[in-house]
């Protein structure tokens, strides 16, 4: 977060965001922040609620899921929390949208790919032919080859990364404020991802569109987000920019992580450091600090209670951690 | 605990492979005779050393896990040679195969899939003893002594695996490989499907059982960052074809092929100076395998293509020692790379 941005209002303000699943609190009462133009990363591995949290700002729960009392998600001044499904439906397409994992799945296979685009336009109340005109220079501006063509193909003739491309057109047809991209990329080939995140950085910077980044993928991270939030067990455990998060990482459990990847210094055919333990179901979150049964400075305070996100004493940028020892981790 | 590569070849490979070529039929007429042909492995050939690691690295659908399943037997092969320590694999009689395949073992992706979920997981680890005639007062302590090698606790052996985490799996699935003493193991992509915290626990557990048993690793993965980790040697592969084969800091120093410059430089790294810097992308999509292009395979993609490149197939050469390159223009290429 750089200085001007402080003064300027955010586009999303989630404030004590909560997600139950029945009676287990999956997303713990997380807190995020998101300006024009930039890109926070929401990383952690799987059933860490990363996913969760971004459907509760779509409004998309599952039906076992609900929102906990007390959340509060702010979209350009307007509290999200508790809206019915007819306000959410005017929201969704025009002032926010979301990009999933799974092209195929995600696009409706009876349907030409333009139909789709250009129906997220009309039911905003775009006349059809200017939404026609506007869904297929869309297409163009997504880098498909012979637009005019693939406007009227079905998902089925198209290839992954062209499908990838149309959701991408699909989201950004009604020039949302906000985008969230839920894992966009792990579906697909190396080579085809660097043309999708290259062009997720283009448009999002040609429309100063906030981009909320759901991934497990530190590469991907490293390439795309300008801030990072660190997720375990339903709680974020470290927020920073993206350079202070992967050069100084604080949280013990982002040191290990970073440090298990090999990397380009890594020696090669070396012991590399590991996490003890596995990634708890969330049936089975500890009490207190829920990374302290895999942490090496786990203590009683720990245990006992958990620790809140706080401000580290940092000149100018903005470093969150929630750890009891976070003196110590540099020790690791 | 760094693990020395056979510098010195040795003068008899374990694997051999030469001119393999996988072909599945598509499209059957109505009589059954296929009308077109997909060329999964399309023409290649390498050696896997004693104890080595060697690495197939490419995108879904180049053949990488095509050409592990040929070797095992699991797919029979259109056409070519296979050799395990000198021996070819097709020519001997039926129980000759098996007790060289059973030296020969595989640990797929998906932990999950692989385990029978009914089958206790010591059950699962003795099947393959049983299999192969171990006496039955042997096979309980021999599972306590598998389980004990891969990390597990012995008493482990009589749950089921839904007891168990993904990591955990993987190391059962290990266990199980590791019951014929093979001296080989394909992995394919053995940590793809695990989170991120517990990779590391598994490369360290496929490390160091390399050192102690002196096993070799076919290792199939599309994960660059784990591969240069793990790996001895490592060959490209793009739609069927190996198109650059070398020891793997050669390869990630000296980095010649253009596919295998945009494979690396395609992906993301975790370096926060390196972001939003531009890389060298190919343009379009993975041509179809059923309709792949004429001369070399990457001529529809590459930035650097010449007419020669759209009607002749290029030869692998060896451009420096032990480095072999499947293109025209390799030449200009050699130069080391800004990569490292």
């Amino acid at each position: 977060m750089n200085a001007s941005s402080e003064t300027r209002t955010p586009v999303l303000e989630v404030r004590g965001l909560g997600v139950r699943l029945r009676d287990i609190a999956a997303v713990d009462g997380i807190d995020l922040t998101l300006y024009a133009g930039e890109a926070l990363a929401l990383v952690g591995e799987s059933g860490c609620g990363k996913s969760l949290s971004s459907l509760a700002v779509m409004g998309l729960l599952p039906h076992v899921a609900s929102l906990a009392q007390g959340s509060s998600i702010i979209l350009q001044g307007q509290q999200l929390a508790g809206l019915d499904e007819d306000s959410y439906n005017h929201l969704r397409g025009n002032r926010m949208s979301m990009i999933f994992q799974e092209p195929f799945t995600s696009l409706n296979p009876l349907m030409p790919v333009g139909a789709q685009i250009t129906e997220v336009l009309t039911v905003h109340g775009v006349p059809e032919a200017e939404a026609r005109a506007r869904a297929l220079d869309m297409l163009s501006k997504v880098g498909i080859p012979d637009p005019a063509v693939r406007f009227n193909q079905f998902p089925f003739e198209l290839s992954g990364g062209i499908c990838q491309r149309v959701m991408i057109a699909l989201a950004l047809v009604g020039n949302p404020t906000l985008l969230i991209a839920d894992e966009p990329t792990t579906a697909l080939d190396v080579t085809i991802q660097a043309q999708i995140l290259d062009l997720m950085r283009d448009l999002m910077r040609e429309r100063d569109t906030a981009l909320l980044l759901i991934t497990h993928d530190m590469g991907v991270v490293a390439e795309t987000a300008d801030r990072v939030a660190v997720m375990y067990a339903g709680r974020i455990v470290e927020l920073a920019d993206a350079r202070t998060l992967f050069t100084a990482p604080r949280h013990p459990y982002t040191r290990l992580l970073l440090e298990s990847i090999p990397g380009i210094s890594t020696p090669p055919k070396t012991v590399l450091r590991t996490i003890a333990g596995t990634v708890p179901d969330i049936r089975d979150w500890a009490e207190g600090c829920r990374f302290h049964p895999r942490c090496p400075f786990a203590s009683d305070d720990c245990r006992k209670a958990a620790p809140p996100l706080e401000e580290l004493p940092l000149d100018g940028r903005s470093h969150k951690v929630a750890c009891w020892h976070v003196n110590k981790t540099e020790l690791l | 605990m760094i693990v020395q590569s056979p510098t010195v070849p040795e003068s008899q490979p374990l694997i051999e492979v030469r001119h393999l070529k996988v072909h599945f039929p598509v499209n059957r007429s109505l009589t059954g005779r296929p009308r077109a042909w997909v060329k999964a492995v399309d023409d290649i050939s390498f050696s896997i050393r004693k104890g080595e690691t060697f690495s197939l690295v490419g995108e879904s659908g180049c053949g990488k896990s095509t050409t592990g399943y040929a070797l095992l037997g699991m797919l029979k092969p259109t056409a070519g040679e296979l050799y395990f320590e000198g021996r070819p694999l097709e020519s001997d009689d039926e129980e000759g195969r098996r007790v060289v395949r059973r030296q020969m073992q595989i640990v797929f992706q998906d932990p999950f899939a692989s385990l029978n979920p009914k089958m206790c997981i010591g059950e699962s680890i003795a099947e393959p003893l049983r299999a192969a005639g171990t006496p039955q007062e042997k096979i309980p302590g021999r599972v306590a002594d598998l389980l004990d090698m891969v990390g597990l606790h012995r008493s482990y052996a009589d749950r089921l695996p839904n007891q168990f985490s993904g990591g955990q799996r993987q190391r059962i699935v290990i266990a199980r490989a590791l019951a014929m003493q093979p001296k080989l193991i394909v992995c394919d992509e053995p940590v793809s499907a695990l989170d991120v915290s517990i990779r590391s626990q598994i490369l360290n557990l496929l490390l160091k059982l390399q050192q102690e048993l002196g096993i070799s690793y076919l290792f199939i993965s599309h994960d660059l960052s784990v591969v240069r980790h793990l790996s001895d040697r490592v060959a490209v592969m793009y739609l069927g074809h190996i198109v650059e084969l070398a020891e793997t800091t050669e390869l990630f120093d000296y980095t010649v092929h253009p596919y295998t410059q945009a494979l690396f430089s395609a992906i993301p790294r975790i370096d926060p100076d390196q972001k939003g810097k531009r890389r060298l992308i190919l343009q379009g999509d993975l041509p179809s395998p059923l309709n792949p292009p004429t001369g070399c395979p990457l001529c529809t993609r590459c930035p650097h293509r010449l007419p020669v490149c759209e009607t002749a197939l290029p030869p692998m050469e060896e451009i420096r020692p032990g480095h072999m390159v499947a293109c025209f223009r390799a030449s200009e290429f050699c130069h080391p790379s800004a990569r490292t």
